[in-house]
């Protein structure tokens, strides 16, 4: 008898905690609105600036991979004069002969389909300076675990250009060289992982600099020389919020985060239509 | 602590200085008959001169009145039988009263409850629970909960379903300052946020304030939840309890020494494990377990008029556990979170017109994750637990000085030892050889000094005035803010008042939760020298009409307008699971984790209560807007907080139809949560750049990711939330006791209200399909509960 009560119970406890589930009608899901998705990143530096456009696609409903936005067209403007986009293998594009980006300049692109679907976007390319970038190199013993190793790592600081909101982004790679006996030159390019490459001048010290710290690739030892290249990419505040949003990408999967959206700055559609240019060292690791 | 006596001395002289003539004072204590309970708020009032008072939270009032004024004094109070005194004030008196407890549904005509109406009060936006009525209201699995009735007010949300976690307009449940016995409770929840931590059998009197916050009141932004717990019966030994689905409940009291001190001591564990335990063992997964338990315990000791002595405890544990044994190891693993607070209280009666309480409380909550297991072959044990957690050590010290009718007077100090521990790592590898023992703590000092006065200029209005002050010592940094508190009420006419608040309110300490769910894992974190203290102000105005009809119903309306600044949450991306790795120098670091924002919540309220006559209950409405905007949030816009709730709508009612047998109901509606939703996807570029030697192809510059688009943060908005409860209780008095059965059904007509929502994609004829799917959490389910009071 106790037992039948018991499973009883059981029962009970085991209803309560199975959660019931079912599908959300068709009416009643977010409305899919087809739009243009539209990414450009311009510096001035390139002879050559690609618009790579494509649509959206429905996530509730019949899946379409591929929706038909018609026949594209597009064009860049800096307010003086327009330049149609060009089209070759690699999709749309302008060069430096239809219109030169500038740094300080602002541009505008807008892309048409012939099915009614339009997107624009903006950007201001920022000024073109020398942030004084510096790098020092430091060795430090870690012990991870019970062993004990050595870490070569190396600072990186540039100055933050005064008086302006400014954004930034920093790569960095190493190039190694290794000569193998019988194989000849070998070259290595490794991208070093940051574990910040975003900055604003929030993230600045007293002294105006804002500095990066990492481990270089310590392989380099057994190379016959290595090199670090820095990458400083002053960058369009869309440019910044537009790579944050992808770090910090999040599709409502995980439980115990928010979902977090992706920054577009294209009106009416998705994308991103930014600008930056560029300061790069070349530091000699050996 | 100087401040505040200098502030009611000079009060003292002013007022009394004006009414020093032919003047006499009655005052004393008001008990339960029967028991020697302390009453909190029963009215005294002298209907011809149309003057009155009120006790206070230890049962004392003091009423000074003129020799010329009538001698008839009433006292009265809900669900007791009025007693009227008559005597001749040509001196001081004493009088203490014990009210006879009555049946709280009768209808009582009597002039005294002129005065128990919310159109005499200068409070608003505050509502007083009665226990018992906590008792007939139906829930899920009968496990009455004061903060599920709370849910059914205006102007309280519940967050997700089944949870006991409040809303209050607007804010977060870190918002709400709980108190039990003058203690601060942090997290106020069993079983996932399921159930509450309060046992109802256990506490004397709950008062829950949204708005017009008096002085005495600080430290929190949205609401204050003041509980009391019972004193215990000074006459006689008694006792309830209840056996119920999941978890039983037992409390006793009785004197120690009879009419000077008595001692309560009440506990509740789930069984939910003892009864699987050997069902699972049967079916070879007793791997896993859960269970709950609280236990208040309170003493008192009377010295007499002038000095009274408490001592108060609770302790909760709640405990997940996994187990896993093999041939090779021997594991457990789990979690476990608990609550603990202990209050000495000491009344003081200084003269007849000045009462005093000064608390020492302790408070501490924590929160940990384990998992140690021991290699069998090896005969080498691991253990690692990760725990964090807060402590606090309180003094309290509050005055109240009552002049003169027209001024009651308050006035405190209060400071608070907070150590937070957000995080702390000890991990023990005997394998590996691994020794890591890792904390951060953090302590701050809070403090609040105050005064306030209510105030009648004259019999149609009352003022609530007062100022307090409140400061945070943090590691580095030291926070001041002046924070003025103002209310009136105004009477129209008979039974009919104007009211009108403003408040600001700092907040010292923040909870940064990921989701809106009551995980245990929220963290509690100080301010600090980067983290400023949360700010509101709030300004409220509204109507109460008082006995309307014959059956003496009321309603009210409020509006209010909140703006909270500084309010903190993770930041995009950011999770209690990536605050850093505890186990490494660095730690987890939350300040580098969470974004500042503000927050505006504005709305109506209306609520048509019945508290007398065989049918009492309520019907509560609010239309509120509720939006947040934090820098790094949805890119620095605005956007609408997950529990907006735009319409919201409970109705409750208890009806008695005999002595044997009553029964009840409550439906609630509310709009649906905002959630965020994709709406389509796509393929972003990372743009990588020409890293390498020059990139000619454009495809090597960027690197695709197919992401969602969400539009907006929180651009969906769930179904609407919609639920009836209904339940009966047969109760009989038998000869040593009076049994309760109770018989409820929650979510009677089965609604599948809205969990979570999750999207998935499926094959139907060669096509693929993405779906919408919506979890819900708990169907129709019946409850029986089994109490019993002797």
């Amino acid at each position: 008898m106790l037992e039948k009560i018991k499973s009883t119970l059981l029962l009970i406890i085991m209803t309560l905690s199975a959660g019931c589930e079912k599908n959300i009608k068709d009416g009643l899901v977010p409305e899919f609105e087809p739009k243009l998705v539209v990414m450009s990143f311009i510096t001035p530096g390139d002879s050559v600036s690609y618009v790579n456009i494509m649509g959206n696609t429905p996530i509730f409903g019949e899946k379409h991979w591929i929706q038909d936005y018609g026949k594209i067209t597009g064009y860049i403007s800096d307010g003086n004069r327009e330049a149609n986009f060009r089209t070759n293998q690699f999709g749309f594009y302008f060069n430096r002969n239809d219109i030169q980006v500038e740094a300080g300049k602002t541009y505008a692109i807008r892309v048409i389909s012939d099915k009614g679907y339009e997107a624009e976007g903006i950007t201001t390319v920022p000024d073109d300076y020398d942030f004084d970038i510096k790098v020092d190199t430091f060795t430090v013993t870690m012990t991870d675990h019970g062993y004990t190793r050595k870490v070569r790592k190396f600072n990186a600081e540039f100055s933050d250009q005064p008086g302006k909101e400014n954004y930034y982004r920093i790569m960095a790679v190493q190039m190694t060289y290794y000569n193998y006996p019988g194989q000849g030159p070998h070259i290595a390019m490794q991208k070093i992982n940051l574990e910040k490459n975003m900055f604003n001048e929030t993230n600045m010290n007293t002294e105006g600099k804002i500095i990066v710290s990492s481990n270089t690739n310590n392989d380099f030892y057994k190379s016959d020389s290595s090199l670090l290249k820095i990458f400083l990419i002053n960058c369009d505040k869309s440019y910044y919020l537009y790579h944050k949003s992808l770090d910090n990408y999040s599709d409502n999967d995980n439980p115990f985060t928010e979902a977090s959206p992706v920054y577009s700055n294209i009106s009416g559609g998705l994308g991103i239509f930014t600008s930056y240019t560029i300061d790069s060292l070349i530091f000699r690791l050996k | 602590m100087k401040l505040a006596y200098s502030i009611a001395i000079c009060l003292f002289f002013s007022v009394t200085a004006l009414s020093q003539t032919q003047k006499h004072t009655i005052s004393g204590y008001v008990k339960e008959a029967g028991s020697g309970e302390f009453l909190t708020g029963v009215n005294i009032y002298l209907p011809v001169a149309k003057i009155g008072t009120v006790t206070n939270t230890y049962g004392f009032y003091s009423l000074t009145i003129s020799s010329a004024d009538s001698a008839e004094v009433i006292f009265s109070y809900v669900g007791f039988v009025p007693v009227k005194v008559r005597l001749k004030p040509d001196r001081n008196i004493e009088l203490n009263i014990d009210l006879v407890p009555g049946t709280m549904l009768k209808e009582v005509t009597v002039e005294a409850n002129a005065r128990e109406k919310q159109s005499e009060s200068v409070r608003m936006s505050t509502t007083k629970l009665q226990v018992e009525q906590v008792k007939n209201i139906p829930s899920l699995l009968g496990e009455k909960d004061v903060l599920k009735v709370l849910q059914l007010l205006p102007g309280v949300q519940k967050g997700m379903e089944g949870s006991s976690g409040i809303y209050v307009r607007g804010g977060g449940p870190d918002q709400n300052l709980i108190i039990l016995d003058d203690a601060i409770v942090y997290n106020a929840s069993h079983l996932f946020g399921f159930f509450s931590l309060f046992n109802g059998d256990a506490l004397k009197s709950v008062e829950l304030t949204k708005g017009g916050f008096p002085a005495r009141y600080g430290g929190r932004l949205s609401s204050v939840l003041d509980m009391n717990m019972k004193e215990g019966n000074k006459e006689e030994w008694h006792g309830e309890g209840g056996i119920g689905l999941i978890s039983s409940r037992m409390t006793v009291e009785g004197p120690i020494k009879k009419n000077k001190s008595s001692i309560l001591l009440s506990g509740r564990r789930t069984y939910a494990d003892l009864i699987m335990r050997p069902i699972l063992k049967s079916m070879n997964s007793d791997n896993t377990g859960y269970y709950f338990y609280d236990f208040n315990a309170k003493v008192n000791y009377d010295f007499g008029r002038k000095n009274k002595l408490y001592l108060s405890g609770y302790f909760g544990k709640d405990k997940f556990y996994l187990k896993n044994k093999d041939s090779y190891m021997d594991e457990t693993a789990g979690f476990l979170w608990k609550n603990s607070t202990g209050t000495l209280r000491w009344n003081h009666l200084f003269t007849e017109k000045l009462f005093s309480n000064t608390s020492l409380v302790y408070s501490n909550y924590t929160f940990s994750i384990f998992d140690k297991y021991i290699v069998e072959a090896e005969q080498k044990n691991y253990y690692a637990s990760y725990f964090s957690g807060i402590t606090d050590l309180t003094f309290k010290h509050d005055l109240d000085f009552i002049p003169s009718p027209n001024h009651l007077i308050k006035a405190g100090v209060i400071s608070i030892s907070h150590q937070f521990k957000p995080y702390a790592y000890i991990e023990l590898d005997e394998y590996q050889k691994i020794d890591t023992k890792n904390s951060k703590s953090t302590d701050g000092l809070e403090s609040g000094i105050y005064a306030e006065d209510t105030w009648s200029p004259f019999q149609s209005l009352k003022i609530n005035a007062g100022l307090r002050f409140s400061s945070f010592f943090s590691e580095n940094r030291r926070y001041g803010f002046p924070e003025p508190r103002f209310s009136f009420a105004w009477r129209l006419k008979e039974n009919l008042a104007i009211k009108g608040s403003y408040s600001e309110m700092n907040q010292y300490i923040h909870l940064i939760s990921n989701t809106g769910i009551n995980l245990p894992t929220d963290l509690w974190v100080p301010t600090t020298d980067r983290v400023k203290p949360q700010h509101s102000r709030q300004a409220a105005a509204g109507f109460v009409k008082d006995g309307i009809g014959k059956h003496n119903i009321s309603f009210s309306f409020e509006g209010y307008y909140k703006l909270m600044q500084n309010v903190i949450a993770y930041k995009e991306g950011a999770t209690f699971l990536s605050l850093g790795d505890p186990g490494s120098s660095t730690g987890m670091n939350w300040e580098n984790n969470i974004t500042v924002g503000k927050a505006w919540s504005y709305g109506t309220e209306f609520l048509l209560e019945k508290k007398f006559g065989k049918l009492t209950g309520w019907i509560g409405y609010t239309l509120a807007w509720t939006q947040m905007q934090f820098d790094s949030l949805n890119f620095g816009r605005k956007f609408y907080a997950r529990y907006d709730r735009r319409h919201d709508i409970s109705i409750v009612g208890v009806y008695r139809i005999s002595d044997r047998i009553t029964i009840s109901g409550s439906w609630v509606y509310g709009t649906g949560n905002a959630v965020t939703l994709p709406t389509s996807e796509y393929q972003a570029l990372y743009h990588i750049g020409n890293l390498y030697p020059p990139a000619r192809n454009p495809l090597n510059t960027w690197r695709p990711m197919n992401v969602s688009d969400l539009s907006e943060k929180n651009n969906y908005r769930m179904a609407a939330y919609h639920r009836l409860d209904a339940g009966i209780q047969f109760h009989k008095k038998k000869r040593l006791w009076e049994r309760t059965w109770e018989f409820s059904v929650y979510n009677a007509y089965n609604r599948q209200n809205p969990f979570y929502l999750y999207q998935d994609n499926v094959i139907r004829e060669n096509k693929e399909y993405g779906i919408l799917k919506q979890v819900s959490l708990f169907p129709v389910i019946p409850s029986f509960t089994y109490s019993l009071k002797f």
